[in-house]
């Protein structure tokens, strides 16, 4: 039937019956066909959702659930503790080094306090404490990522729904392609790693 | 005669010509009902706003009211004022809801309601020392809120019911996803939160459409405007800046934004096509600053850039007059 027609003859029923207009006599043109499509299209409106929680939930654990990264081989040298802004450690040629800056004339006193070397065991996820001449004697590679693809990165800071995302310095995350394992680092104060006392120093490459 | 046969008695008049459609219109008066029936609605359209802007200013009045007591308040009093108005907010609106002379007085308070009760879950789980930045906590706090409000819509059957399940149901969404995650740096936050709104938009465009004649239809425009932002939205923002620019973005979002113009001409839209233009001129002008104002020289590409919003404007007023307006 003409859509025009419809409606009129709608107009004339309503009056007549006084009903209330229903819905498919608004949209004439509708059809059966419509009707499929707009149920369809509500099904994947609903699975899409659905479908990501889901699709994210296997990235995230896949790569445990199937083992696709192999387990990190390399331990790393960290240390905790505040830092002198005349004293500087850094890895040179594989090996620690300590380079001492002279205290420019003038400047008021700085007070050294002891920085503590740790070396954390990927494969236990634990720290120990070792002396600086135990630090010395290492074989490091100061690159960001280790020989096997790890890398020690922050971790992320949720948000409320789309809002306030950000890194979250308090906590730190051995990361290699969608695989992350949250480290248990050591702190010299008593709380836990927090940004201002964690250095990473190198990998030790002769800890594989 | 009974009305079948008067139908097609009508029905074959107009068909013989002896009865032309206007004199149909004129004889049942249906121009003054349309016009009439226009007033009506934009009355009730008038005091549906005033209501809600009403619900809103009761909802500022009672957070003023409480934050200068909140100091005061026990624990008991706490959750009583906040969580125990937006229930009984809530209950208001369920009783006004089949009282159809008090118009959107119903959806009024469940929006009263909806502002209330969330922030009386995160006061509950506060005063009983759960930190609710916890995403366990938004979690609950939002699954509890998607029930209560698709639950109510089943029975009471408002659309404003179904607009507040959308709304935490998103939040449900993002906080699973966020939730799922968790604290590994395994993905990038800029790019999962694109992807997430990417989706959510995709999925709101579908439920739009979804919609359109049923009794729902109302939601429809609100679904396409939030769908169509946030799709082209996520999808521009996941092109990035020069020099970390995602190619792969930057060479598909024109497909995705003609995809949108198009959908428009076959939905009848002007939400597509409003957002799909504006998305195009987004695109054109980002591109040139980005590729062209070195070689070009910025003030150069100004003029182009002018120029381009001007061809997109003229197309989208063409395809509005030839295809969506019609």
């Amino acid at each position: 039937m003409n859509p025009v027609y419809y409606v009129l003859a709608h107009s004339i029923e309503c009056r007549l019956n006084l009903v209330s207009m229903p819905v498919r006599l608004r949209y004439p043109a509708m059809t059966m066909q419509d009707d499929k499509k707009r149920n369809i299209s509500l099904i994947i409106g609903l699975s899409i959702p659905v479908a990501m929680i889901i699709f994210i939930a296997i990235a995230i654990n896949g790569p445990r659930w199937f083992n696709t990264v192999e387990p990190a081989k390399f331990d790393f040298l960290y240390t905790t503790g505040q830092y002198s802004p005349f004293t500087v450690y850094r890895v040179s040629d594989g090996k620690l080094t300590i380079k001492k800056e002279p205290v420019p004339e003038g400047a008021n006193p700085v007070t050294e306090h002891p920085l503590h070397f740790f070396v954390h065991d990927v494969s236990e996820n634990t720290s120990r404490e070792i002396q600086l001449e135990e630090a010395l004697a290492l074989a490091l590679d100061s690159s960001i990522r280790s020989p096997d693809g790890f890398a020690v990165e922050t971790g992320r800071r949720s948000g409320w729904f789309i809002f306030g995302y950000r890194r979250d310095y308090s906590s730190r995350y051995l990361v290699k392609e969608s695989f992350g394992e949250k480290l248990a680092l050591e702190s010299s104060n008593g709380s836990y790693n927090y940004y201002w006392n964690f250095q990473f120093l190198g990998w030790v490459t002769d800890s594989e | 005669m009974n009305k079948q046969e008067l139908l097609q008695e009508l029905s074959t008049l107009v068909d013989s010509g002896e009865l032309t459609e206007r004199e149909v219109m004129q004889a049942i008066g249906t121009g003054q009902q349309s016009s009439a029936a226009a007033d009506s609605n934009l009355t009730s359209r008038l005091s549906a706003v005033l209501y809600f802007i009403g619900g809103a200013v009761v909802f500022m009045g009672l957070v003023f009211l409480i934050a200068q007591e909140w100091r005061h308040f026990g624990t008991a009093m706490k959750i009583f004022v906040t969580l125990g108005s937006g229930i009984a907010a809530f209950v208001v609106g369920v009783l006004f809801s089949h009282q159809e002379k008090l118009g959107a007085a119903g959806p009024a308070f469940f929006l009263i309601s909806a502002m209330l009760i969330p922030v009386g879950l995160l006061v509950t789980y506060d005063e009983s020392g759960i930190n609710v930045d916890q995403l366990t906590i938004q979690i609950q706090i939002a699954s509890i809120l998607f029930a209560v409000y698709l639950g109510a819509y089943t029975v009471i059957r408002k659309n404003v019911l179904l607009t507040f399940a959308f709304i935490f149901g998103s939040w449900l969404f993002f906080a699973i996803t966020d939730h799922l995650v968790g604290g590994a740096p395994v993905f990038d936050n800029w790019a999962f939160i694109n992807y997430r709104i990417l989706f959510a938009g995709l999925a709101y465009m579908l439920l739009g459409y979804s919609f359109v004649g049923s009794e729902r239809e109302v939601l429809t425009g609100w679904l396409y405007t939030f769908g169509v932002f946030g799709f082209l939205g996520a999808a521009f923002a996941l092109g990035e800046w020069k020099p970390h620019q995602s190619v792969f973005w930057e060479a598909i979002y024109p497909g995705l934004v003609f995809a949108i113009i198009f959908m428009s001409t076959h939905l009848k839209s002007r939400i597509f096509l409003i957002f799909g233009s504006l998305a195009l001129g987004a695109y054109l002008t980002k591109i040139t600053a980005e590729y062209f104002s070195d070689s070009l020289g910025w003030a150069f590409s100004l003029v182009v850039v002018g120029f381009l919003l001007m061809g997109v404007a003229y197309l989208a007023v063409r395809v509005n007059r030839r295809y969506v307006s019609q």
